[in-house]
């Protein structure tokens, strides 16, 4: 069995014929075996263990200071942890140096050689490493016709734009041949339609070349788009790791799902019982029903209920509320073209759900809006922890 | 109306485009007054050393090359050497330890760093001159006197707390992602502080060489007490020598000896000053 056999659940029908050709080269996959790393007081990363598979773009993602540049670092080598072990090939790497590792790494700040040329950066490790001038040349030219960064090489990075030095650094990264290839925030100094395009560009390039990757980002837009799998990192903690689509429909506590998601998904505080079949979830004058009904034990559990805009169906004519229709008045409304976000008022609560586009509502309206009970995400109240399914 | 206005504006000019003020004449000739106390000193050096009956007055030179002669023909130019010799030991010496020094103390975890940064900023305000008889003592049990080098070594040591100093800081401002790039992309130490670390700190290396140079170059009590050999004694002796050498000075060849003297920090001077004015930034190495 090739290593490319062992990827993960991701792989298959969408990868495409070029990514077959490109790489007969060896793939390395890598694993953190309870890495934990202790700032002084500080907890940067507590615990955490993490398969990454030959080939895939994984993304680490969570808000900022949450331990995933952390992670990245030590499996770079900049980071030694404090307790735990790193596996690069089957080998444990705790005690190499970076140079060792045969990993690179594209930092944040792009981290250009600023005194040489582009040419230059990119040859800098080669030539380090005394590595044949043939070879070097032939790994430049691939290179920056890859990127797309001949016209530029006689260039210094002070006179490139922001989204050239992002491809230097990326191309300077890729002269090396790594087994890993480490991205940290790569795309978070570009401006929005940049980065949009670098995305697609990115996720393109690791089709062509097929090297394992590690991607951190707080962008969670970032993660849902590029990934072959998600980790969520938060407070040092990887709460959950799979590929995007589990992530966003099954995200397993109230962290995870409140992270992901764009509008950020609703989160009413309500009461669970049994009835029968049935799981009936009550938020104030609303009730949910949920077709399983082996979500939890015990009767009248406190619980969240997670509910994501476009699961929040508007239904039009409706003023009054029964079931799990809720009535409230529209605050905001926000036309994104293919959709419109409206923001409304419920008592105390405020809910965002997905409108069609040119809906006609306006701020003040009474809107109703309902949820199907499979829509319907329970965590328990007191943990946060996904309750069933 | 239109021309009213342009008039009244006219009239309104600040006072801050007007050339002569009380105030800035006043300015102007405090400062020409520090000029001239200044200026005068040079002026009659580079007249006397041109003129064949130099006295202690600056006047219209009786001009001659007779004095550069005779500093040439009585091997006074041997003693430049001497300083030169002198001065690149002390120069060569300072900048790489300085700069391998630096490098370390600004990017590895050193045990009490900050008392060994506080101890290097207190040993730059030690003048050498301090610790001379201790330091005579040695070189005797050394069997270092008159030696051109040992005592460049010891003009090293002089300088160096000053050089690892001011090449520490501007290690520190090099980004740290640049240097764990470099580790990243498995270039080694001494690639990275050539490769990386020297151009990127170009101006901190030039001005500790200025620094180290001017301060060897100028000595005159240390070589005065631990070089005794005529032949070895550098500038700096040589000049003193030729107001005691003479019955009377004879000031036509000491002026054109210290113009000589002063010619190759002069040069240096205006090497490294036309290499500074272009300055080192990090512009596009790193955005954040």
């Amino acid at each position: 069995m090739s290593l490319r056999e062992q990827r993960g659940p991701s792989e298959g029908s969408n990868r495409s014929e070029s990514e077959r050709v490109a790489v007969d080269r060896h793939v390395v996959g890598a694993r953190l075996e309870g890495i934990t790393k202790i700032f002084g007081e500080e907890m940067a990363v507590d615990d955490l263990s993490l398969e990454i598979h030959p080939g895939e773009l994984l993304v680490l993602v969570g808000p900022s200071g949450c331990g995933k540049t952390t992670t990245l670092r030590m499996l770079a080598g900049l980071e030694r942890p404090t307790y735990g072990s790193i596996f690069i090939n089957e080998k444990e790497v705790n005690r190499l140096s970076p140079s060792a590792r045969n990993v690179a790494m594209v930092f944040q700040s792009y981290a250009l050689y600023p005194h040489m040329t582009v040419r230059k950066n990119l040859v800098f490790a080669l030539r380090a490493k005394r590595e044949r001038a043939g070879v070097i040349r032939e790994r430049l030219a691939d290179v920056s016709a890859m990127l797309g960064l001949e016209a530029l090489l006689q260039r210094k990075p002070s006179e490139l734009s922001g989204g050239q030095r992002q491809r230097v650094a990326l191309g300077r990264a890729l002269m090396r041949h790594p087994d890993i290839f480490l991205l940290d925030e790569p795309l978070s100094n570009l401006d929005a339609a940049l980065r949009t395009q670098m995305r697609g560009d990115l996720v393109t390039l690791h089709r062509e070349i097929g090297v394992t990757t590690v991607y951190v980002t707080h962008d969670q837009v970032e993660a849902m788009t590029m990934a072959d799998r998600i980790g969520v990192i938060m407070g040092g903690r990887l709460l959950q790791v799979d590929i995007p689509e589990v992530v966003y429909s099954r995200p397993v506590n109230v962290s995870v799902a409140s992270f992901i998601g764009s509008p950020k998904i609703n989160l009413l505080e309500g009461t669970a019982w049994r009835d029968g079949s049935k799981c009936l979830v009550r938020w104030d004058d609303v009730t949910f029903s949920l077709d399983d009904a082996g979500l939890f034990s015990g009767e009248n559990r406190a619980v969240t209920v997670g509910i994501r805009a476009e699961d929040l169906s508007w239904i039009q004519g409706e003023t009054s509320e029964s079931g799990s229709t809720v009535v409230g008045t529209v605050r905001l409304v926000e036309p994104l073209g293919s959709e419109t976000l409206v923001t409304l008022d419920r008592g105390a609560k405020a809910l965002v759900a997905r409108f069609p586009p040119h809906c006609g509502v306006r701020p003040g309206d009474k809107v109703a809006v309902a949820a199907e009970g499979r829509h319907v995400h329970l965590f328990d109240r007191e943990t946060g922890e996904r309750l069933g399914r | 109306m239109i021309s009213a206005t342009a008039l009244g504006r006219a009239e309104g000019k600040p006072a801050q485009y007007r050339r002569f003020t009380p105030a800035s004449i006043a300015t102007n000739l405090v400062l020409g007054a520090f000029g001239v106390v200044f200026a005068s000193p040079m002026l009659w050096l580079v007249l006397a050393s041109f003129d064949q009956h130099a006295g202690w007055q600056v006047k219209v030179p009786e001009l001659t090359l007779g004095n550069y002669r005779t500093v040439i023909s009585y091997n006074y130019l041997d003693p430049i050497w001497n300083s030169l010799y002198l001065s690149l030991v002390a120069t060569a010496v300072t900048t790489a330890v300085s700069i391998i020094t630096g490098y370390v103390l600004s990017t590895r975890h050193i045990p009490l760093k900050r008392t060994i940064m506080l101890s290097v900023l207190l040993l730059t305000g030690i003048p050498v001159t301090v610790l001379i008889v201790p330091i005579y003592e040695l070189f005797v049990q050394l069997n270092w006197l008159n030696s051109i080098p040992a005592v460049g070594l010891l003009m090293a040591a002089s300088s160096l707390p000053f050089g690892i100093w001011l090449m520490k800081n501007y290690i520190d401002a090099v980004p740290v992602e640049i240097l764990e790039a470099a580790a990243v992309d498995g270039v080694g130490t001494r690639r990275t502080v050539l490769g990386v670390i020297l151009p990127a700190t170009y101006s901190g290396v030039l001005v500790t060489v200025m620094v180290t140079f001017i301060n060897a170059w100028g000595a005159f009590l240390v070589p005065l007490i631990l070089i005794s050999n005529p032949g070895s004694e550098p500038g700096s002796i040589a000049l003193y020598q030729f107001l005691s050498a003479f019955v009377t000075p004879r000031i036509g060849p000491l002026a054109a000896y210290s113009l000589i003297f002063s010619l190759p920090v002069v040069v240096l001077y205006l090497f490294v000053a036309r290499r500074l004015a272009g300055g080192f930034a990090f512009g596009g190495g790193v955005k954040g």
